[in-house]
């Protein structure tokens, strides 16, 4: 299953912050969704009243490519030639989020809804010993769930109700023990699914040594009269209770995550509240303080997200945490809830109908008004859409929706077939999905059924939707500023200071270190360097979100106050401030090591022979050398993570002998070379280095401190917490599995995309691949293995330096490496490169990093392509596309800004199964050559690199 | 009501310009011996030098502090690695001396590749008894 977003970790689902804006390229897609779903276009035209002319302008303005006419564009929009419009707007984003996916009518298919065919539910996992609760979510609204231990039925028909939002608790007759199996099904009108696969009970303490993880209260602000709250961040099964000042209000034995709680009596103002977790007598670290404020008042008017006719749910949103509300339908009230805040569902019987008005009012204390009320019309049956979906890939077993209505019952087909039948936010699969398999998911509200459903290409590759690897949320967070006195280099006097964050018994400065996680062992450290800013703002105080993620999961995370290496003397040194910057680092780490020794707090807790550094700006191009000049004893660099470095040859630009990450932000501009490209084109792969090419992000938004857009307006430019989410997930991802083995490397060669980040092209190598040619060392007559290429059907190869300066194909590429650039004027050129002996793919993947290459000043409007044949002996050519692997993204557009609009090349996956897909006489087994195809005819040249086989 | 006198959410660092160059005011070649040996960091690889050939710019106004660093031009030589000797007054190093040629232009930029060079009415004189060509 490739599913891994299944532990709701807290936090981010009700109370994700708003965006600070939307920008213009996220706001271009979903314009582009728009056109590319015919029936949300017409929604929005006629329903919201939005004026088709302005919407086009909007849309070609900013687009730019002046390919379309305005007027063109209103013409073909009015005669409902959508597909045109689409194609000719943009196609870079339909590219990339139009081809595999698309809304069609359901009418015009054949779907054949075979009621037989019932998915099995989905069981949230892990289950640990101790619960006498599973929770069990992907089925039919109101199915009925059979729970299965050890392969007899301990729970026979409970009513599931409603899967929305997060799916049924299931009480067991007695608790589980560790090696128990546990599998659930379902049953739909009287048809049973079959069985979840079993899984296997586990102790917690193998996943969570040192407890339970620390349970979230919901971060919305605690309200005076407040009666119910949300907790997070729970293990399935675990007794929760939530205290204010110390007694208790409201507990929960057998709880699901997250789990709401009832207050009674209820909260006062200036209470202080906290959660408590508990399995099998084990308990977690308190939760978060949080002190309960006075209610607002009045409170917000609450209002509803979108109701269809035939629901038999609705969903009430802007509630204030703990507050009562009050629905009605058409006047007339039915019913009075408690809610955690934010949304709250309400089951409405019988089931809405077009047209109908509901309203909704809240209150907190009874002595104060209630809010205004908010409305919602139900809109028609024939409004409701189809669900968005996660790219699908060949033998995927559940499919994983994007968008659904709430209450929704979701059918899936594959070639017509019915082979799901379940709820959102996935459902699992009958059978796996074959190779280019056209899928098709529809969902149904009750007594409506969708008129449209969501087509999608199953994809060779598609990587799978992933968790928040920095949701890991174990211990309370302790912070303490260090001073280690004075250091002197190169005649500049430094103070040795910084700030630590650190695994604490609770929150807040100087707490003594986690007993528990400190009897198990010292912990690794990351320690973070800013670059320069000015010597007035406080630059290590900018990374506060990452250092609280590190220490939340067990980290020690450090942050070097290197604000005087930003004073004018000292910065105009360049290389030398870099190399300075890198050894004060270095004095922080050795005065770490002193506190190490003796203090108080951290004796005994750190473990240098697992230290990982992050750089950004200058202290990206200091980390790496920080690392080469590391010679404190017992210190070893683990990993290092340069993020917008500059490369003033502070170091060998070589990175080696750990994993090495890089973050190249495309809309930097103030490092506008993105020189971090050269650190990675230098990288050993040990055993990965990978490359975050950043569309949308710029300099500064990294750094909490660093409020100026450097690009001062200049390129779209995506929201602060976007930034910090891709440091917040890629960080942790890199620094969990490089300093700690944790299971996140699928994050690092991009098997899987945390929740919350887009827009992102990665580049990467593993090490001890089979290299078949990285172009250097030989001429473009021979490969990597010495046999002779050959450049077929009008295509022109030619290796060319992929860096600023001579021997470069043109002025685009930034690296620091040599490559392969190739054209084709024809359809079917291709160049091809012998292997030396056979190669199996049976198990093993063709990589190769490549571009369009961006030729200065015009961007094509159109999208490009490429595609790789794998040949066996008898000259069976088999070829998969580059849009099965996920397309070839377009160059970032910067001519608005500068001269630096880049050729970057991203790394693409051709799993060997694909091609014994596409070509059944192929002997996979057998492959002696592979082929780099140019068939789009476009002449537009394609940047390859690192073409390799990787096992996997 | 009073007035608000209204409180900066940026700060001066975060109003910059930062492609923004200082006008260069004077120029002076200098070959010195240092009072102490010098670190230069080459690809990582650090040595010291106890005599120089330096050109010390006069500018209209200090820096932006930035991630990049500002670059003075000998003809097609880059000068990266400069000493702020008194405000508005830098020293940027030539570490490669004989490749200064004389007669050739001085420009201003900051280092990145492709950065625009502010070209300055200046042209190279090497400093007496100046080994550079």
């Amino acid at each position: 299953m490739r599913v891994t977003a299944a532990v709701w970790t807290g936090g981010d689902r009700l109370t994700r912050p708003p965006r600070e804006r939307v920008y213009p390229g996220e706001r271009h897609c979903e314009l582009l969704d728009c056109l590319i779903q015919p029936r949300t276009f017409s929604r929005l035209l006629e329903w919201a009243e939005i004026d088709p002319g302005e919407l086009l302008k909007c849309i070609s303005e900013i687009c730019r490519d002046g390919q379309v006419e305005h007027e063109s564009l209103v013409l073909l929009a009015r005669d409902a030639r959508l597909a045109e419009v689409r194609q000719a707007l943009c196609p870079w984003a339909s590219r990339a989020k139009g081809k595999w996916q698309m809304e069609v009518s359901r009418e015009r298919l054949d779907l054949r809804d075979d009621p037989s065919v019932v998915s099995p539910p989905l069981l949230t996992q892990p289950i640990y010993a101790c619960a006498t609760v599973v929770n069990v979510t992907g089925y039919v609204p109101n199915a009925d769930l059979d729970i299965q231990i050890d392969g007899a039925l301990a729970v026979i028909g409970q009513p599931g109700g409603s899967p929305f939002p997060f799916g049924a608790t299931v009480a067991l007759p007695a608790a589980l023990v560790a090696g128990q199996t546990v599998e659930a099904r379902q049953r739909v009108n009287g048809v049973d699914s079959p069985f979840t696969p079993p899984v296997v009970v586990r102790d917690h303490t193998q996943d969570y040594p040192s407890g339970p993880p620390r349970p979230e209260v919901f971060p919305l602000s605690l309200y005076d009269c407040g009666v119910r709250t949300g907790v997070g961040n729970l293990l399935v099964g675990c007794d929760v209770r939530v205290t204010a000042d110390g007694a208790d209000r409201g507990s929960i034995s057998g709880a699901i995550n997250p789990q709401g709680v009832n207050l009674a009596p209820a909260l006062a103002t200036a209470e202080r509240v906290r959660a408590w977790a508990k399995l099998c007598d084990d308990p977690s670290p308190p939760s978060v303080e949080h002190t309960v404020q006075d209610a607002p008042s009045p409170l917000p008017t609450p209002g509803f997200e979108p109701i269809y006719g035939g629901s038999d749910l609705v969903v009430v949103n802007g509630i204030a945490q703990g507050a009562r509300f009050t629905v009605s339908r058409n006047g007339t009230a039915i019913g009075t809830y408690a809610c955690w805040g934010g949304q709250c569902r309400v089951g409405v019987s019988p089931p809405a109908a077009a047209g109908e008005n509901f309203t909704a009012t809240q209150q907190l204390c009874p002595d104060e008004p209630s809010s205004p009320p908010g409305s919602g019309i139900v809109a028609p049956c024939s409004a409701l859409p189809a669900p968005g979906v996660w790219p699908v890939e060949d033998g995927d077993t559940v499919v994983v929706l994007t968008s659904f209505v709430p209450g929704s019952q979701v059918k899936v087909f594959v070639n017509n077939m019915k082979v799901g039948d379940g709820s959102g936010p996935a459902v699992a699969l009958t059978a796996p999905i074959p190779h280019e398999a056209t899928v098709h998911v529809w969902q149904i509200l009750g007594t409506c059924e969708g008129s449209t459903v969501q087509e999608v290409t199953a994809q060779c590759f598609a990587a799978a939707a992933g968790g928040d690897p920095s949701g890991l949320n174990l211990f309370p967070i302790g912070t303490h500023e260090y001073d280690g006195g004075q250091t002197t280099i190169d005649g500049f006097t430094y103070d040795v200071r910084g700030s630590i964050y650190y695994p604490a018994e609770d929150d807040g400065a100087d707490q003594p270190f986690n007993a528990r996680l400190a009897a198990l062992g010292r912990v690794p450290i990351v320690v973070c360097v800013h670059g320069a800013h000015g010597s007035g703002t406080p630059s290590y105080q900018g990374y506060d979100y990452f250092q609280a993620a590190l220490a939340r999961m067990g980290f020690v995370a450090v942050s070097v106050d290197e604000r005087q290496t930003d004073e004018g003397p000292d910065w105009s040194g360049w290389t030398q401030n870099i190399v300075r910057r890198a050894e004060l680092a270095l004095a922080s780490i050795a005065h770490l090591q002193q506190l190490d020794a003796g203090d108080p707090i951290f004796q005994g807790t750190m473990d240098f022979g697992r230290t990982g550094l992050m750089g950004h700006s200058r202290g990206g191009d200091g980390v790496i050398a920080a690392a080469e000049r590391a010679s404190l004893p017992g210190v070893v660099i683990r990993a290092v993570l340069s993020l917008a470095p500059v490369n003033s040859g502070a170091n060998s630009g070589r990175p080696r002998g750990y994993p090495f990450m890089t973050f190249l932000p495309a809309a930097d501009g103030d490092v506008v070379d993105n020189n971090g490209a050269e650190f990675y084109d230098g990288a050993e792969a040990a055993p990965i280095k990978t490359q975050l090419y950043i569309d949308f992000a710029n300099h500064n938004y990294f750094n909490r401190q660093w409020t100026n857009d450097d690009t001062g307006g200049g390129l779209p430019i995506m929201s602060r917490p976007d930034h910090e989410r891709v440091l917040l997930t890629y960080g942790s991802a890199f620094f969990r599995f490089a300093l700690r083995g944790d299971s996140t490397f699928a994050y690092l060669d991009h098997s899987v995309v945390p929740q919350g980040t887009q827009n992102i092209h990665h580049a990467f190598e593993v090490d001890d691949p089979r290299i078949v040619d990285d172009y250097e060392g030989h001429p473009i007559t021979v490969d990597n293995e010495a046999q002779p290429t050959s450049q077929l059907g009008g295509l022109a190869a030619g290796i060319f330096t992929f860096s600023q300066g001579g021997g470069a194909f043109n002025s685009s590429f930034f690296g620091a490496t040599l490559g392969n650039v190739c054209t084709s004027k024809e359809g079917t050129g291709s160049f091809r490169e012998p292997l030396s002996g056979t190669a199996d793919l049976g198990d093993a993947e063709v990589r190769v990093r490549a571009a369009e290459v961006f030729d200065a000043p015009n961007l094509p409007a159109a999208p490009t392509g490429f595609r790789i044949g794998v040949e066996d002996k008898a000259g069976t050519t088999a070829w998969i596309d580059v849009d099965d692997v996920g397309g070839l993204p377009r160059p970032f557009d910067r001519r608005s800004f500068d001269s630096t609009t880049k050729t970057m090349l991203s790394t693409f996956r051709f799993p060997g199964r694909c091609f014994a897909d596409e070509e059944r006489n192929l002997d996979l087994g057998a492959i002696v050559a592979i082929h780099l195809g140019l068939d789009r005819g476009d002449g537009i040249a394609i940047a390859f690199d690192d073409l390799e086989i990787v096992k996997t | 009501m009073p007035t608000d006198a209204g409180q900066p959410l940026e700060s001066p660092d975060d109003r910059r310009d930062l492609w923004r160059l200082p006008e260069i005011l004077e120029i002076r070649p200098l070959r010195r011996r240092l009072p102490n040996p010098r670190r230069l960091t080459v690809r990582g690889e650090d040595r010291y030098i106890e005599e120089a050939v330096e050109i010390e710019v006069t500018v209209s106004e200090p820096f932006a502090i930035r991630a990049l660093g500002p670059t003075l031009w000998v003809g097609e030589e880059p000068l990266t690695i400069a000493e702020l000797v008194e405000p508005n007054r830098y020293r940027f190093l030539a570490l490669n001396p004989q490749s200064l040629e004389a007669g050739a232009p001085i420009a201003l930029s900051w280092s990145a590749r492709n950065a625009p060079r502010i070209e300055t009415k200046y042209r190279y004189e090497p400093a007496s008894g100046d080994e550079a060509r």
